[in-house]
C-alpha cells in the first residue's frame, strides 16, 4: 500500500493544470515558514510582472509543506519519546525482576515489535495524508531504535553478560542504524550515530586503556563522519548527511580537547587494533568521500583528516614540563600550539556550519572554543600569561579570523555570480 | 533502490535486526550449544544484597576471586581477560591457573578482569521464590552446584543451579 509513484517532471511540466503535484506525495517538499513567505513574496511579484499564470503560482505554492524547524509539538514529541525510551530501559533493569529471564526477553521483544509496527502505521497514514513533515513519524521510529537497544541489553542479561560491556552499545547502535536506513528516517539515524560514535570511542579506549587512544578514536569517529556526510551530500539523501556531520564534529571537538591535555613522557602510547581497524575504515571512506564528492564535501573531509592528524601530533607530543609553576619553553611550545591548532578546527567547525547551513554546528563549535579557552586559561595558562591576556588574544585572533572568513564569503559570492551570468549569456 | 517499499524494507530489517541481537549474545549461546559441561561448588554473595528479586548474585568457593600475588603486580590493564583453568577434583571441578594468555587445552573459562574482580558471566541465576526458597537455603549453606557449560573458547554459560 504504500508504493512510491515515481516523478515523472517532464510529463507534470507538459499538463500543469490537471496534474496537480499536491496528490503526488513525490513532488511535496518541506519549507520552513521563513523559505514559504519568502517564496509567497517572490510568486507574487512574479505573477506582477506577467512572468508566472495565478494557477502555475498556485501549483507551485502546493508544491510546499511547511515544517518549522524545532516547533513546540517536535519539543513535546521529542521529550516524551526519550522519557518512553528510558523508563523503558530501567523498567527492563530493575523492575522485572519477578519474571524468568525468558519471559523478560520474550516481553521486551514483544514491545519493541510493537514499536516497529506503530510506527509503520503512523507512517503510513501521515503519507496517504501527504503529511511529509509529520513530527509524529520521527518520534514514533525514534521509539522503534530506542526499543531495540532494550531488546539488545536484555537478551544481554538474560544470559548474563554483563551490560557495561561496550560492544552491547555498538550492537543497539548497529540495529539502530539499519532501521534507520530501512525507513529512511532522520530521528532513528540521529540515535544511530551517536550510539555508533560512543562506542566505538569506548571500545577503543577500553582496548588500549590510554588517553591516546581516547583522543584518537574520537576524532576517528569526525573522520568516518565526515566521510559517510560528503557521500550521502554527494550522491543519496543529502538530508542524511546533517547526523554524520554534527555528531561527528561534536565527538571530535571532544577528543581534540583531551589531545591538548599536557601529558608526561611515559604515558602509556597504545593504539590497539580496533583503534587501526577504524582508521582504515575511515581513510578508506575519506578516500572516496573525496573521489566522489564536490569542493565543499572535500575541505569537510579535509577539515576531519587534519583534526585526526592534530589529535594524534599532540596526543604523542609529550612534554615533561607539567607542572604548570615551572612552565618551560618545552611545555610552553606545546600548549601554544596546541591552543593554536584547536581555535583553528574549530572555526573550521564554525564555518563548516555556515557553509552547511547549520547553526546547531556553528553553536556547538562557539561553544566547544568557550570551554577550550578557559580550560586551558586555567589549567595551563595561568602562571604563564593571566587569563585576562589569553582571552585578549583569542579574541583577536577570532576577529582576524572572522574578516579573513567575510572576504573568502564576498569572494565566493562573486565567484557564484561570475557562474551565473556565464550561464545566461551561453 | 526504489523497487522495495518502505514498509518491504521493514520486513527485511527486523530480522536483520534479530540477527544482530544474536550477535550480541553469541557467546552465552555458543556456550549452552556447544559446552562442556562442569559442575562447580556456588553460593550466595555474602552480603544482604545477595537476592534482588528473585536474582540471586553468586560466588564460586573454587573459583578465584580476583588474580594475587604476582598475577595481581604483572597485571595487564583493567577490562583484561584472565583465563581459569578447571581441573576435576571429585565430582566437582576447581581453577587450576590464572593466567592473562589463552591455555594451550581446555577446559578453562575466558573471564573479564575488573580489577578488584574476576567476572565469568555466571555471577546471576534466577531463583524462582526468591531468598525464601529451598534453592536459596541451599545456597546461603554453601551445599549447592552449579551446572556450567564451558565451549572451546572459555565462555561461559549457568545452565543449572541445584541443592546437593
Amino acid at each position: 500500500m504504500s508504493t512510491v509513484q515515481p516523478s515523472h517532471p517532464t510529463a507534470a511540466a507538459g499538463t500543469p493544470a490537471h496534474a496537480t503535484p499536491a496528490e503526488n506525495p513525490a513532488t511535496r517538499h518541506t519549507a520552513t515558514p521563513g523559505q514559504l513567505s519568502w517564496l509567497g513574496a517572490q510568486l507574487e511579484e512574479w505573477q506582477a510582472e506577467g512572468l508566472l499564470a495565478a494557477d502555475a503560482a498556485a501549483a507551485i505554492r502546493a508544491r510546499y509543506v511547511v515544517a518549522r524547524r524545532v516547533t513546540l509539538l517536535r519539543v513535546v514529541l521529542g521529550l516524551g519519546s526519550a522519557f518512553v525510551a528510558i523508563g523503558l530501559i530501567w523498567l527492563v533493569a530493575a523492575n522485572l525482576t519477578r519474571f524468568s529471564p525468558l519471559v523478560r526477553f520474550v516481553v521486551i521483544t514483544a514491545i519493541w515489535v510493537l514499536l516497529v509496527v506503530v510506527a509503520d502505521l503512523v507512517a503510513a497514514r501521515a503519507e496517504s495524508e501527504h503529511d511529509v513533515a509529520s513530527p509524529v513519524v520521527g518520534a514514533a521510529r525514534l521509539l522503534a531504535a530506542a526499543g531495540f537497544g532494550a531488546v539488545v541489553y536484555q537478551g544481554a542479561q538474560s544470559l548474563q553478560v554483563p551490560s557495561y560491556d561496550a560492544a552491547l552499545l555498538g550492537f543497539s547502535a548497529l540495529g539502530a542504524l539499519l532501521y534507520a536506513y530501512a525507513v529512511r528516517g532522520l530521528a532513528p539515524l540521529v540515535l544511530a550515530v551517536a550510539g555508533l560514535g560512543v562506542w566505538f570511542t569506548w571500545q577503543v579506549t577500553e582496548a588500549a586503556d590510554s588517553m591516546v587512544a581516547f583522543a584518537a578514536g574520537a576524532v576517528t569517529v569526525t573522520l568516518a563522519g565526515a566521510a559517510v556526510a560528503a557521500l550521502h551530500s554527494a550522491r543519496w539523501r543529502p538530508d542524511f548527511a546533517v547526523p554524520w556531520r554534527e555528531v561527528g564534529a561534536a565527538v571530535g571537538l571532544v577528543g581534540l580537547f583531551v589531545a591538548a591535555i599536557p601529558r608526561s613522557p611515559g604515558t602509556a602510547v597504545a593504539w590497539g587494533t580496533p583503534l587501526v581497524v577504524g582508521v582504515v575504515v575511515a581513510a578508506v571512506g575519506a578516500v572516496a568521500a573525496l573521489v566522489v564528492g564536490s569542493r565543499w564535501d572535500r575541505l569537510e573531509v579535509a577539515l576531519a583528516a587534519a583534526s585526526l592528524a592534530v589529535a594524534v601530533a599532540l596526543s604523542l607530543w609529550m612534554t615533561t614540563d607539567l607542572d604548570t609553576a615551572t612552565l618551560g619553553p618545552a611545555g610552553y611550545a606545546r600548549a601554544a600550539v596546541a591552543v593554536a591548532a584547536y581555535l583553528a578546527l574549530a572555526t573550521g567547525y564554525a564555518a563548516l556550519g555556515a557553509v552547511r547551513d547549520s547553526t546547531r554546528l556553528t553553536v556547538l563549535a562557539t561553544i566547544a572554543v568557550v570551554v577550550f579557552v578557559t580550560f586551558q586559561a586555567f589549567a595551563v595558562f595561568a602562571p604563564v600569561i593571566s587569563g585576562s591576556a589569553l582571552f585578549l588574544t583569542t579574541g583577536v585572533v577570532l576577529i582576524v579570523s572572522g574578516f579573513l572568513a567575510d572576504r573568502g564569503r564576498r569572494r565566493l559570492l562573486a565567484g557564484v555570480e561570475d557562474d551565473v551570468a556565464k550561464g545566461a549569456s551561453s | 533502490m526504489r523497487s522495495l517499499s518502505r514498509r518491504g524494507w521493514v520486513v527485511v530489517v527486523v530480522p536483520l535486526q534479530l540477527l544482530v541481537v544474536g550477535a550480541a549474545v553469541a557467546a552465552p549461546i555458543s556456550a549452552r550449544l556447544t559446552g562442556q559441561e562442569v559442575r562447580l561448588r556456588v553460593a550466595t554473595i555474602p552480603d544482604e544484597r545477595a537476592f534482588r528479586g528473585s536474582y540471586a548474585g553468586l560466588t564460586y568457593p573454587d573459583l578465584p576471586a580476583q588474580r594475587g600475588g604476582d598475577e595481581m603486580a604483572a597485571r595487564t590493564p583493567v577490562g583484561d581477560t584472565a583465563f581459569v583453568t578447571l581441573r576435576r577434583s571429585g565430582d566437582v571441578w576447581v581453577s587450576g591457573v590464572v593466567s592473562s594468555s589463552r591455555p594451550r587445552s581446555g577446559p578453562y573459562l575466558a573471564c573479564a578482569d575488573q580489577g578488584w574482580q574476576i567476572q565469568c558471566g555466571i555471577e546471576r541465576w534466577y531463583v524462582p521464590g526468591g531468598a525464601a526458597s529451598p534453592l536459596a537455603t541451599a545456597l546461603r549453606d554453601g551445599t549447592a552446584v552449579a551446572t556450567v557449560k564451558v565451549d572451546s573458547r572459555g565462555h561461559a554459560a549457568l545452565v543449572a543451579v541445584t541443592a546437593r
